[in-house]
């Protein structure tokens, strides 16, 4: 077959691989993410809260591992070298952590580890749900703006089901059952 | 085939965290990780001598925030998406390919280094693998009645040349992988199996796919 929709993997791993492209610099692959968030009224929203509480926003090089770090008052996001496009998943895992930042200056505090197993769970739970139906709000808020490669971006990421709940029901007791449901399919 | 079966994590102690803390730190870096809510572990790798696979999980975060590293308690290599770090580490002469341990390797390089349109697995068992839980019943079934083992061929510079099964965002392929002693990786002639639709029908149910 043709090695076309693969010219990209061909370039970084292949036989003649081609010289990597520079990506953006930690400044402007940020400020591409704050932009993309931007678009949405809840995502505005946020990262206004952020600059006047003054949550930093930090880009990182690492593979799959971004937060919120309550004790640096940051949120990370970590891309791989020369990374040069921002991708929707991103955005919408910038406002989630976004989200969990204001909780925290709000009282909601994230669990931590010396806390009892149980309410350890029902503490991280309660966050992720928050933090999903925040996702999905952003989705929904640009979906609405024709921009529906957000909601694409939630399928890729597995929350599909999260999200038609949410748009169904909004953020009640349907989205804690699915997101149940869910945890027990692939716990 | 072994694929990372000794692939077991175990946790360091306070004093060996600490150090590790502090051996991945350079001048300049934000302190992603602290000994309050931070936890390291080591795993050893099939292919490598004197190197061990190093997680760094931070608790305070949620979902809880990890960066993985090469390293010999001294010298740490931290696995940032990229091919640097992996080549780097095989460059001190640990690295120890063999037939029973390259497929292994493969399967390693991938889970730490992105493709350019997202991550990469290598499928060598189609029953264990969670890539393959996104797949219906019918694709599961097409899958299985033509998936093979990974293949391997020894060449004649002493590398390796792997064809497996590849899972590439969007699709199951099959593919060369061509890994030369010292760990370099190169990959081509793609056959495609299937194209996969992760949570397809849900999509459109909502009423939201493009």
């Amino acid at each position: 077959m043709s090695n076309a929709p693969f010219e990209k993997l061909q370039n970084m791993l292949g036989r003649k691989s081609a010289d990597a492209a520079p990506g953006l610099s930690p400044d402007r692959f940020r400020q591409s993410l704050e932009q993309a968030l931007a678009e949405s009224p809840t995502g505005r929203r946020l990262l206004g809260i952020a600059s006047q509480q003054r949550i930093a926003i930090h880009i990182i090089t690492g593979k799959g591992s971004s937060g919120y770090l309550p004790e640096n008052r940051a949120v990370f996001i970590s891309v791989p070298p020369d990374l040069s496009t921002v991708s929707e998943e991103l955005a919408l895992e910038l406002g989630a952590y976004l989200r969990q930042a204001e909780l925290q200056l709000l009282g909601h505090k994230n669990p931590d580890i010396s806390m009892g197993s149980e309410d350890y769970t029902v503490a991280f739970d309660a966050k992720m749900i928050d933090s999903l139906a925040v996702m999905c709000k952003i989705a929904s808020e640009l979906y609405e703006k024709g921009k529906t490669n957000f909601v694409d971006a939630l399928v890729r990421m597995g929350h599909g089901e999260v999200y038609e709940t949410y748009r169904k029901y909004g953020q009640g007791q349907e989205l804690v059952d699915v997101y149940y449901k869910i945890s027990q399919k692939t716990g | 085939m072994t694929i990372l079966t000794s692939n077991l994590w175990h946790k360091l102690d306070r004093e060996r965290t600490v150090a590790m803390i502090d051996g991945v730190r350079r001048d300049g870096d934000h302190i992603l990780f602290s000994l309050a809510t931070s936890e390291a572990k080591c795993a050893k790798l099939p292919f490598y001598k004197n190197l061990l696979l190093y997680r760094l999980t931070n608790y305070a975060s949620l979902p809880s925030f990890s960066f993985d590293y090469l390293g010999d308690g001294k010298t740490y290599f931290h696995l940032d998406g990229s091919v640097t770090p992996i080549y780097a580490a095989n460059d001190t002469g640990n690295l120890v390919l063999t037939a029973e341990t390259v497929v292994a390797y493969v399967s390693f390089f991938f889970n730490h280094v992105s493709g350019p349109d997202g991550d990469i697995h290598v499928i060598a068992d189609m029953h264990d693998h969670p890539v393959l839980d996104t797949l219906d019943l019918y694709q599961a079934a097409d899958l299985s009645a033509q998936f093979q083992p990974p293949e391997v061929h020894a060449g004649a510079n002493g590398g390796f040349t792997v064809r497996t099964t590849l899972f590439y965002p969007g699709s199951l392929v099959r593919a060369t992988v061509d890994v030369t002693p010292t760990g370099r990786i190169e990959v081509g002639d793609f056959q495609m199996l299937m194209t996969i639709t992760p949570d397809s029908e849900s999509a459109k149910e909502a009423g939201f796919s493009s």
